[in-house]
């Protein structure tokens, strides 16, 4: 048992009964009858409570401070930029960059909405393309469902290629030490090739029957871009706070910064030019209105989650549950990664990624001393962000951002359906695994 | 004083499974803004009007329900025909599709007080309706109210 345990409730053993915690709150979550923060934070609380973990050992130890400072101030960038209006702006500018070609526009969509949210949460991005491809699609007289289907894939895997694209990949950066260039070093390369690979099926199923009249193309092509800019001030503002954050991500090993203390520092920057020409009553109206679009539900979720999966740890779970993996490859590195990306893969597009990852995370650590420490398991650590982030593309309910686009479709009166969805979806998210795993295998096993 | 003493009974209304067509004909005929949606036993089901056929008149996508970060709509430049044929593609289509089933209506022994607030925050005429049967009882309209308070004749 680890150090930072209390004495357990009526001297129970705190394996058990944090096994059985553990266990309620991944079953309630995966129910969803309940929102998962308060799921989380039920869980959080009666493991303290029930004497596992103490409050201090929880807080000091548990809770991933630098992955919920990365998570928020991104978040708070993100709602202030998004006003100026130059998400619209590019997705605009890309559709007429193609002469408004039904087939060109998807594509284009696609790639818009991989590069975004490799640097934007994957929900941010559907909110910020979804609408205006509703927008395209009804102009041009043409179904949306196969561009939205394509941006959700897209949206997944480009979440997949950066160290803030996707919250995965937010905790595993945090929790190893990996910086966002080895996560660019390591994942951007097969992340590119996934979406081009995906987009070759799409062409066959959807794409080579797109077609729209020259007056429907007209109409898009009649679209100014330059006018989605609500506010030009604020459009440099955000891009030059935007390209200093990436910068600092980039430089972050140099200069002994972590992800959250650059997140934060451009949350705090661009507040500051957001704010500082506004009088005291306008500034705390906009900054409450700010603080009000970070996604709390995702952050209380986290932090409640950390604690969970820590109680776990500190009880020996995960210890007890790595040395039976490591006993099932048989100590092999290559066949555990495998099975962590398959696995993984397989286990997101069923369950939130999100819980999955926080319990992988100690699981993998624990697994180091067989393989001869930390520096060995790197190709582990890949394997287990490709398959949690690309897992997410197999059902409608694998990742958050599936189901945003699902709702807001179905609003809009052109409703995405599980089965149907499942049927395409999952062959090409089993296609997307396939490719990571000859990537895995050819650049880490050779 | 209550909401039923206010409200004009028996206002103009149009059944469910009336044209979108019709529906705005009867806007016409009557010089009214919004009338309620009724199914053939009299029930309330709807209001609808010209703030609800606006919105079918815009792109979809511009008028989702909920947070999806839209934005507004300067770089579309749709032509007064384009919006015409967009109207036109949907007047055979059964006006409930347009009528805004989510306002609940009134209870006729509503306070004046609370009536007035709720026209207040609603910005139009409100439909008041038994609410053991849901039949609709009768229309506050901001005339109604207008005339009401200054003793002016309507």
């Amino acid at each position: 048992m680890h150090e930072s345990a209390g004495h357990v409730l009526f001297g129970l053993n705190p394996f058990w009964v944090s096994l059985a915690l553990f266990t309620v709150t991944y079953v309630a979550i995966v129910t969803e009858r309940l929102n998962r923060a308060i799921i989380a934070l039920i869980g959080a609380v009666l493991m303290i409570m029930s004497g596992v973990i103490t409050q201090q050992a929880a807080l000091r130890d548990g809770v991933d401070f630098n992955t919920l400072g990365l998570l928020t101030g991104m978040m708070v960038i993100v709602a202030i930029t998004r006003k100026c209006g130059i998400f619209q702006y590019v997705a605009v500018w890309s559709a007429k960059k193609v002469n408004a070609d039904p087939w060109g526009i998807l594509v284009m969509l696609a790639l818009v909405t991989a590069v975004f949210s490799a640097f934007l949460d994957n929900v941010t991005t559907v909110l910020l393309v979804a609408p205006v491809t509703l927008l395209i699609t009804e102009e041009l007289k043409v179904d949306p469902y196969p561009y939205l289907f394509t941006e959700i894939f897209a949206a997944n895997i480009g979440g997949t290629a950066t160290l803030i694209g996707d919250p995965p990949n937010i905790m595993i950066g945090s929790a190893t030490g990996l910086t966002f260039n080895d996560f660019v070093w390591h994942l951007t390369p097969v992340v590119a090739v996934i979406l081009l690979a995906t987009l070759v099926p799409i062409y066959f199923f959807w794409g080579r029957k797109l077609s729209a009249t020259a007056e429907a193309r007209a109409r898009v092509m009649q679209f100014n871009e330059r006018e989605a800019i609500t506010d030009p001030r604020l459009l440099k503002q955000s891009l030059a706070v935007l390209a200093l954050v990436i910068l600092g991500f980039v430089l972050a090993h140099p200069l002994h910064l972590e992800p959250a203390t650059i997140a934060m520092a451009g949350a705090a920057a661009l507040l500051l030019l957001d704010n500082f020409a506004h009088n005291a009553e306008r500034q705390s109206e906009q900054v409450h209105k700010t603080f009000g679009e970070v996604e709390w539900v995702t952050i209380f979720f986290f932090l409640g989650l950390f604690i969970v999966v820590y109680g776990i740890e500190s009880a020996g779970v995960l210890k007890w549950l790595a040395n039976r993996v490591v006993e099932l490859t048989g100590g092999n590195l290559a066949l555990t990664a495998q099975a962590i990306l398959w696995v993984s893969a397989i286990a997101s597009a069923i369950v939130d990624n999100i819980p999955f990852v926080a319990t992988m995370i100690p699981l993998i650590q624990s697994m180091a001393p067989v393989y001869g420490g930390m520096q060995h398991i790197e190709p582990l650590w890949w394997a287990l962000s490709l398959g949690a982030c690309l897992g997410g593309n197999g059902t409608l309910i694998g990742a958050s951002a599936n189901l945003i686009v699902a709702g807001m479709a179905e609003r809009a009166g052109y409703p995405i359906r599980f089965l149907p969805f499942l049927l395409m979806a999952f062959p090409l998210m089993l296609l997307s695994i396939g490719i990571s795993s000859g990537y895995l295998y050819l650049r880490y096993f050779m | 004083m209550t909401c039923q003493t206010v409200m004009l009974p028996d206002p103009v209304t149009v059944l469910d499974s009336a044209s979108l067509a019709s529906a705005i004909d009867l806007l016409f005929r009557h010089r009214i803004k919004n009338l309620p949606v009724v199914d053939t036993n009299g029930l309330y089901k709807g209001l609808f009007g010209i703030h609800t056929l606006v919105r079918h008149v815009l792109p979809r996508a511009a008028t989702l329900d909920g947070d999806t970060h839209m934005g507004d709509l300067a770089f579309v430049h749709d032509s007064l025909e384009n919006l015409k044929e967009r109207l036109a593609s949907r007047l055979g289509e059964p006006v409930l599709r347009f009528a805004d089933t989510a306002l609940r209506p009134l209870a006729p022994n509503m306070s004046l007080v609370e009536t007035l607030l709720h026209l207040h925050r609603s910005h139009h005429n409100l439909p008041v309706a038994d609410p053991d049967s849901g039949r609709l009882l009768g229309l506050v309209t901001y005339w109604g109210i207008l005339t009401m308070l200054t003793g002016r004749p309507a």
